[in-house]
């Protein structure tokens, strides 16, 4: 009898569409990560093109070894894989595979599931930076670390619990959009909370390349023409307006990616909440983000502000306003996606990769025409060029010129020939989560419940999820995992909306308990020791008074360097070669005689001289240097800069080519700390 | 004529499978897992108790031993805490013991072989369905005329397939297999500088280079580079 029952279990040929949904998500998601390590592999065994690309001399930053293949494997294997499901779809050939599986003994079909899971936690590996303290160096008692964990996970629970009870006792007295209203206002509270950073700790290096061309557009110059800049486009022209109005300083910088922090969770909470109708799914994707996102990173979050939504925000609020509309055609979007795409330069091109990507899949999958789609290409080229005529105006106002469109790119263009900054992606990695999500989502857009309007911002964000990776992909660090995470998590959260909607009680109990452990207790515990030495790094900043400005501090260093410059140079417009620059700059308040700020920010000679050149005035009697250039640095307790990422190597090669272009040999007169006047 | 046809189709119906016989242990061979030096995580211990990575340090080996290239730059580290000093300005350490605690990492899996075998197998059994070719509804039925005999036929058929593949093909693929797994090690070094927030120096990428012959003459005759 018990045989028998067995058998029946284990050999039944039933109908199990969601059970062969897994199987071919799994399978497109193994044969996708497959294909990626091994042609990747193959690519750089049979085809190494790292002696072109690295011995470039034009490049002064040297010993980087580029990955020419990483990033457009990435993109065209996908594509690839893209085309030909959204094909087996529309040709029905999907039904077929479905009928075959289904004609399987339940038995084959566990087997399968089993052997693709298997697979792909093999393919996975480890969790970045399990366990480890990098870049922290006291290593603390280990129950400080378990005990730390324990609070956080205390802390959640505490906060679930609070929601749960407000959301019980308000259905009673609140109508429910003042509920809602209630629990907005305390989720972004709770967001302020968790991200605040006493003392807003900043990055000299990283901040120097928005401080500078900042500085430079407030200082008339032109952005792109004249002042270079590496992330920022919109983001620079709108905070230089403010610099002009008196409403920007550099310490406005740090609280205002606070603000976008809060801005960001609160979004991504706001699209889990309301499209699940459950408020712990929402909560749970709250918290994973800041748990992921924010803690588990091995950066104070603030003080890298191009892994911060002052970068990344655009793609969020996209997301958001796909959902909000529930389409992407409209002259709305269009000028939405255009405004967005002009804050960052590198995040823009992201944004329109998501936009066409997900424009592609609608024209495969026959929900838009081919007229259609040209009309929504050509509705967002005349948006664009709106937007930009728009900052332009802007621009022109602050300094009476035009910008230059064409050299846009130059900085992407030059990062990507000479790899920079780019590290080799490890075979076993969390990405592959990003192919599983978005496989998930794409075969159920695919699927007729996704066809729905609705359901269009869920493609988007796994889309989104996808396209942000690149920047993992190129430079593969894995703290680089938790920087492109938050579009992972909502993809995720997105996908697993619509499953959550028609659960039992019982099974959606489940869920929310192995999400709670999955993305939040299991993270926060394997990266304890970091979160232990920020959180009591924060400790130690609030008794030491929160509110003193980190940057104030630091610049206060400068005081003296910046008295001797005020003494020996007049000159409204001043040559620094120091690390500091931009921020001497901000101190001094005059003009850059260089077309760029910072200097680090070039890195090929063929810039280099066309700063000099293009700057094509009389050459300056007294020019100030960085200690080193000078030979003249004093010891320990006047050597200090706030780049805290210098090499010196550009001003090395500045003043070189500055003493050929001039024809002169500057020699230092006097210093002060690590700053010197020099004089021809 | 129906028997020369059917006689025919039993003959394509074996080359095929033979064909996929050699091809899917072509790809056991080729995805075969193996274990390498993980530097980032593999440990220089000085004997003044000084643990240090040795990536950071740029200490690398192939196969678990280090030459004089590699013993100078961990003795530096132990000595005098310097890196990159390629021009040696700093001179050999005396008196300095180091242990090198090594450790791995591992490329591919079983299951990965096994998946890539599969693979390979859908794809085959899509083109034959595609080109009208019913392989395994005709191995089924010359398997069911006389099961004993068609059994022992396809045991033997496998047997001198896999004795066509050692002599035939076995070597060309250790030789492929053998290239990834140098290149999977030379790819690990320049991970374990990065991740330690260096760039890996040309010099190194040199040596790599350099060693690369030796190593591939020693995996082809004993079928590893590395083993614990």
């Amino acid at each position: 009898m018990e045989l028998n029952r067995i058998k029946r279990i284990f050999f039944l040929k039933k109908n199990t569409t969601k059970l062969n949904i897994c199987i071919i998500i799994l399978f497109f998601t193994n044969v996708a990560v497959f294909l990626y390590i091994n042609l990747l592999d193959f690519l750089n065994t049979f085809f190494p093109l790292v002696a072109p690309f690295s011995h470039d001399s034009n490049f002064i930053v040297n010993n980087v070894l580029p990955e020419p293949y990483e990033i457009p494997l990435y993109l065209g294997l996908i594509f690839v894989l893209t085309v030909i499901l959204t094909m087996f779809y529309r040709f029905k050939f999907t039904d077929k595979i479905i009928n075959f599986i289904n004609g399987l003994p339940q038995v084959i079909k566990i087997v399968m599931i089993a052997f693709l899971v298997i697979l792909f936690i093999d393919y996975v590996g480890q969790f970045p930076l399990k366990n480890e303290i990098f870049p922290f160096i006291i290593s603390r008692e280990p129950l400080y670390y378990f005990k730390n964990w324990f609070l956080y996970i205390v802390f959640i629970f505490c906060s679930f619990g609070g929601f749960i009870l407000f959301r019980h006792l308000s259905s009673k007295k609140l109508s429910i959009k003042l509920s809602d209203a209630c629990i907005y206002i305390v989720i972004i509270g709770l967001g302020f909370f968790l991200t605040f950073e006493p003392q807003f700790p900043v990055s000299g290096h990283d901040y120097s390349f928005f401080y500078g061309p900042i500085f430079e557009v407030a200082s008339g110059k032109t952005i792109i023409n004249q002042a270079t800049s590496q992330y920022g486009f919109s983001m620079i022209v709108f905070f230089a307006y403010l610099y002009k109005l008196k409403l920007f300083s550099f310490i406005t910088l740090p609280i205002f990616i606070w603000f976008l922090y809060a801005i960001e969770f609160f979004l991504i909470f706001y699209l889990i909440y309301k499209s699940s109708k459950s408020l712990i799914f929402g909560l749970l994707a709250f918290f994973s983000v800041i748990t992921l996102y924010f803690f588990c990173s091995y950066y104070i979050p603030f003080f890298e502000p191009q892994i911060t939504p002052l970068r990344w925000l655009p793609i969020t609020l996209f997301i958001y306003l796909v959902y909000k509309r529930q389409e992407i055609k409209s002259w709305t979007m269009t000028l939405s996606l255009s405004v967005l795409a002009l804050w960052v330069i590198d995040i823009g091109l992201y944004l329109f990769m998501i936009y066409f990507f997900m424009l592609f899949i609608l024209f495969l999958s026959k929900h838009i025409n081919l007229l259609a789609l040209i009309k929504v290409i050509v509705r967002t080229l005349i948006s664009l060029t709106l937007v930009f005529i728009m900052i332009n105006s802007i621009q022109f106002i602050l300094s009476g010129h035009l910008i230059n469109p064409l050299p846009i790119l130059n900085k992407v263009n030059q990062y990507a020939r000479s790899g920079h900054g780019m590290l080799p992606l490890e075979s076993r990695s969390y990405l592959w989560f990003i192919f599983l999500v978005f496989f998930a989502s794409l075969n159920m857009f695919l699927l007729r419940i996704g066809k729905e309007r609705k359901h269009y911002w869920i493609l988007i964000s796994s889309i989104s999820s996808f396209i942000s990776a690149i920047y993992y992909v190129g430079r593969s660090h894995p703290v680089n995992l938790f920087v492109v995470s938050p579009f992972f998590i909502v993809a995720f959260y997105a996908v697993l909306s619509i499953v959550v909607v028609n659960l039992s009680k019982k099974y959606r109990l489940l869920l929310y308990i192995g999400l709670l452990f999955l993305f939040i207790c299991l993270p926060s515990f394997w990266r304890r020791q970091a979160m232990g030495e920020l959180f009591f790094q924060r400790i130690q900043k609030i008794k030491n008074n929160p509110f003193q400005f980190e940057l104030n501090s630091k610049l206060t260093l400068h005081k003296s360097g910046v008295r001797l410059i005020n003494d020996m140079i007049s000159d409204d417009e001043i040559l620094i070669l120091h690390p500091d620059e931009t921020y001497l700059h901000y101190l001094l308040g005059r003009k850059n005689y260089f077309n760029v700020n910072p200097q680090v920010a070039v890195i090929d000679t063929q810039s280099l001289i066309a700063y000099i050149k293009d700057v094509n005035k009389k050459c300056p009697k007294r020019i100030v240097v960085d200690c080193r250039i000078a030979e003249k640095c004093q010891g320990s307790n006047t050597y200090f800069y706030i780049d805290d990422g210098r090499s010196g190597f550009v001003q090395l090669e500045l003043i070189k080519k500055l003493n050929s272009y001039c024809g002169v040999t500057y020699k230092p007169i006097k210093c002060s700390g690590t700053i010197c006047i020099e004089e021809s | 004529m129906e028997n020369l046809i059917y006689f025919l189709n039993q003959i394509r119906n074996f080359i095929l499978l033979f064909v996929i016989i050699i091809i899917s242990f072509s790809l056991l061979i080729l995805f075969k897992p193996f274990k390498y030096i993980d530097n980032f995580n593999t440990m220089i211990k000085c004997s003044d108790g000084k643990e240090v990575s040795s990536g950071a340090t740029i200490v690398f080996t192939y196969d678990g031993q280090l030459d004089n290239f590699n013993q100078t730059k961990a003795l530096k580290v132990c000595a005098y805490d310097i890196v990159f000093d390629y021009g040696n300005q700093f001179p050999y350490p005396q008196n300095v013991k180091f242990e090198y605690l090594i450790k791995t990492d591992r490329y591919s899996s079983w299951f990965q072989a096994g998946f890539v075998v599969m693979l390979f197998l859908i794809l085959i059994l899509m083109i034959l369905k595609l080109s009208n070719i019913h392989l395994v509804k005709d191995l089924y039925l010359f398997y069911s005329q006389n099961k004993l005999v068609s059994l022992c036929t396809i045991v033997l058929y496998m047997v001198i397939s896999l004795l066509f593949f050692q002599v035939f093909f076995k070597s060309d693929l250790q030789n492929i297999y053998c290239k990834n797994v140098l290149q999977i090690q030379q790819k690990d070094f320049k991970l374990s500088v990065n991740l330690s927030g260096k760039e890996y120096p040309y010099i190194e990428y040199d040596w790599a280079k350099a060693q690369e012959k030796k190593f591939l003459n020693k995996c082809l005759q004993q079928g590893y580079v590395y083993k614990e």
